[in-house]
């Protein structure tokens, strides 16, 4: 299922930002991880990705590092800061608050399908 | 975070995918640098890709479209620039957003002011030379004076009388100048008879007058003009040649005046006398300031030519005589009116407005092209040719820049008023002249100085030709006490001691000091009355001449009307600006003799 972009939009920066609050991860890993875990929802395209994670760079909610991976080659390795940590903590919440009340109105479950996929990303 | 030294390549990638990073990273703009930062980790990913066992056809279409996502990337790595950077270039941003809306509603403004400027026209709805000619038509042909005069060039031989320029005017020497009048006495007598004429009646005209031309000897091209001529020309280019014509008979009799009284002929002077008055008199038609300021200038002469007969010839002036031109030259102007009216500029205003701007019906409207290529021309011509291009583009700024015409008025009218106030108000109450200051205030603005350019173009040195009258009114008052002293002296055999002699029986009162408000100095000096005012530097010095460094009398200049903060100053800088003396109105100032008293004996004695 495709996500309108506007959606995407908010949801794909706490997607990430959930993602590296476990460890930190280079590019095509975040790309494959985001497909695999909200079953395609989420799955956004490098051009979407990339930019994405440039922007929570320059907000510092994220830091990038090169390093040499185990197959030898190097990668760039992205990780949540702690001002990161802060701001995923306070969007998740929100999120939880907004799945809720999607609930409530009767969006589920099938129609909230999505929702329950994204909270089981954000988990 | 910028990519390390010896950084993959896209070359270790398959030549789609290498050349899909390489589009990226070239359409991202960025800086160097940045470049490489951007191509390390797209090589990474698509290797890591690669090596997860996608194929390069399914990373090219999983990565999405090149273009959004160089966008996107310029974008988001533009944020992680330095902060100087970033300040910089917001701030450029934002001044270019600003600019670009300033210069949008600029240009939709000069549209606006464009489509204003060169759709409006003016609407000529007075054709005030035709009501000039056409007053002038209502006058009685019998009280014209300038066919008379027109007749009175003929027989001064035109062109060549019109031309001199001697002592005597009309000849080098006094003995020539006394035949020359004698061989032109029937001219002469035709300029006192048109000058005893109670209206001048010349038909105002842009064009060159015929039949002055054929009067002066000129052959004449044009036509003379129809009474139905169409032209309804700018008023401010009426030619005005009677004054030239008429400034040059009243010398001439000025001079034969001065003959007449050499020769102990009291009337032929008291003639002249009153002619070159009746002709001070008629050159105020129309009530154009130049016409005023010539009427002056002709009072002003015969107050001197009555003031030389006093000391050269009195005796050849009976009592009646005296009291004849006195009541004469104290009858100007015999309209009763100030000597200075202003209405003729109010006409020259009213005229241009109508040319200039367009007609809202209440009083209102803008600037036109052809309005103002008329005001910065000054013509006469009415058959204006077109704006050129870069006229019809700069030109509508002056309607944001000009007054309306409503405003124009106001201000033109309110600086006359403040004259014509400042005119009915004695010299010694007045100060400054409030109307000289306004106009320097506005030429020194150059924001007001644009505004009201018809108004600053049209206001003339008003302060200064309003000085002239007042001048006037003082030579005028002087040559009364000169009068009554000489009355007065034939009657007792001894000059007045005060001015309480003669007043109220020979004169009304005292002449005014214009300069202080007090009775003139009245002083008697070689055996000749010295009627005087203190002059610019406020001080009675007893009547004594002002010279310049050259030892030349310049007694005119202590006349000249310095505001009392200005004397207070150069007093206490002992300046040489200031004419250390006092202004003498009677007698003239000394020159050579004009021709050896006839009657040497009769002169007036000594108190």
């Amino acid at each position: 299922m495709k996500i309108e972009r506007e959606l995407l939009r908010g949801a794909g920066p706490i997607a990430v930002m959930s993602l590296l609050s476990r460890r930190e991860m280079y590019g095509y890993e975040l790309v494959e991880a985001l497909s695999q875990r909200t079953g395609g929802v989420l799955a956004m395209g490098q051009s979407t990705l990339y930019p994405l994670l440039y922007n929570l760079e320059a907000k510092e909610l994220i830091a990038s590092e090169w390093r040499e991976a185990k197959s030898g080659r190097e990668r760039r390795y992205y990780k949540l800061t702690p001002k990161g940590r802060k701001r995923l903590a306070a969007d998740s919440e929100q999120w939880r608050a907004l799945a809720g009340a999607m609930n409530a109105l009767g969006l589920g479950p099938e129609p909230a399908a999505f929702g329950a996929r994204l909270q089981g990303a954000l988990a | 975070m910028s990519a390390p030294r010896g950084s993959d390549e896209p070359a270790a990638l398959p030549a789609a995918l290498a050349s899909l990073v390489e589009g990226v990273v070239k359409r991202t703009k960025l800086w160097r640098r940045e470049r490489a930062d951007v191509r390390r980790e797209l090589v990474t990913h698509f290797a890591d890709g690669l090596e997860s066992g996608a194929s390069a056809s399914e990373l090219q279409e999983s990565f999405g479209d090149p273009k959004s996502a160089a966008k996107l990337i310029r974008r988001s790595k533009k944020r992680n620039r330095p902060l100087w950077w970033r300040a910089t270039a917001g701030t450029i941003k934002a001044g270019a957003k600003a600019a670009g809306a300033v210069l949008a509603l600029l240009f939709v403004g000069y549209a606006v002011m464009f489509v204003l400027y060169n759709t409006g026209k003016p609407n000529v709805t007075r054709n005030y030379v035709a009501e000039m000619r056409a007053e002038v038509d209502a006058i009685p042909m019998e009280d014209r004076a300038w066919p008379v005069y027109l007749r009175a060039i003929r027989l001064l031989d035109g062109e060549a009388w019109a031309r001199a320029d001697h002592e005597w005017v009309v000849a080098p020497t006094r003995d020539e100048a006394a035949a020359w009048l004698n061989a032109h006495a029937e001219g002469i007598a035709t300029v006192r008879a048109a000058a005893a004429k109670p209206a001048l009646g010349y038909k105002f005209s842009h064009r060159v007058d015929p039949e002055l031309e054929m009067a002066n000897g000129r052959s004449v091209e044009e036509e003379p003009i129809a009474d139905d001529d169409p032209l309804n020309g700018v008023v401010v280019g009426v030619l005005l040649p009677y004054l030239r014509e008429l400034k040059q008979m009243a010398q001439t009799l000025w001079i034969d005046a001065r003959v007449a009284i050499s020769g102990g002929d009291g009337d032929r002077f008291v003639s002249d006398v009153d002619a070159i008055l009746g002709i001070a008199d008629q050159v105020r038609a129309g009530g154009f300031l130049i016409g005023d300021l010539v009427s002056i200038s002709l009072v002003s002469l015969a107050s001197r030519t009555i003031d030389e007969a006093l000391v050269e010839s009195a005796s050849a002036l009976d009592d009646d005589a005296l009291r004849r031109v006195a009541h004469r030259l104290n009858a100007y102007p015999s309209d009763g009116g100030p000597i200075i009216r202003l209405s003729g500029e109010r006409t020259f205003f009213e005229d241009f407005l109508q040319r200039v701007y367009t007609d809202d019906s209440k009083g209102g409207g803008l600037p036109t092209a052809e309005g103002w290529r008329l005001a910065s021309q000054l013509s006469s011509d009415p058959a204006l040719p077109q704006p050129t291009i870069g006229e019809r583009m700069l030109g509508p700024v002056t309607v944001l820049t000009f007054a309306d015409r409503r405003a124009m008025r106001e201000e033109y009218e309110r600086l006359i008023n403040l004259a014509l106030a400042e005119h009915a108000t004695p010299m010694w109450e007045r100060g400054a002249s409030r109307i000289d200051a306004e106009l320097a205030a506005m030429r020194a603005d150059p924001l007001k100085r644009m505004r009201f350019q018809i108004v600053h173009s049209m206001a003339p040195s008003l302060g200064a030709a309003l000085q002239q009258a007042d001048k006037l009114a003082a030579r005028r008052s002087a040559t009364n006490g000169a009068i009554a002293a000489e009355l007065f002296r034939r009657r007792s055999g001894a000059w007045p001691d005060s001015w309480d002699d003669l007043a109220p029986d020979l004169i009304p009162a005292a002449p005014i000091d214009p300069f202080t408000g007090r009775p003139m100095g009245l002083r008697i000096v070689d055996d000749v009355p010295r009627i005087y005012s203190v002059g610019q530097d406020l001080d009675d010095d007893a009547g004594a001449w002002v010279f310049d460094d050259d030892g030349e009398v310049v007694n005119h200049r202590a006349g000249d009307w310095l505001p009392r903060e200005e004397v207070e100053r150069l007093r206490a800088e002992s300046s040489h600006e200031m004419f250390d003396g006092d202004w003498v109105l009677f007698p003239p100032p000394p020159r050579e003799p004009i021709a050896a008293p006839i009657e040497a004996e009769a002169l007036p004695s000594s108190q």
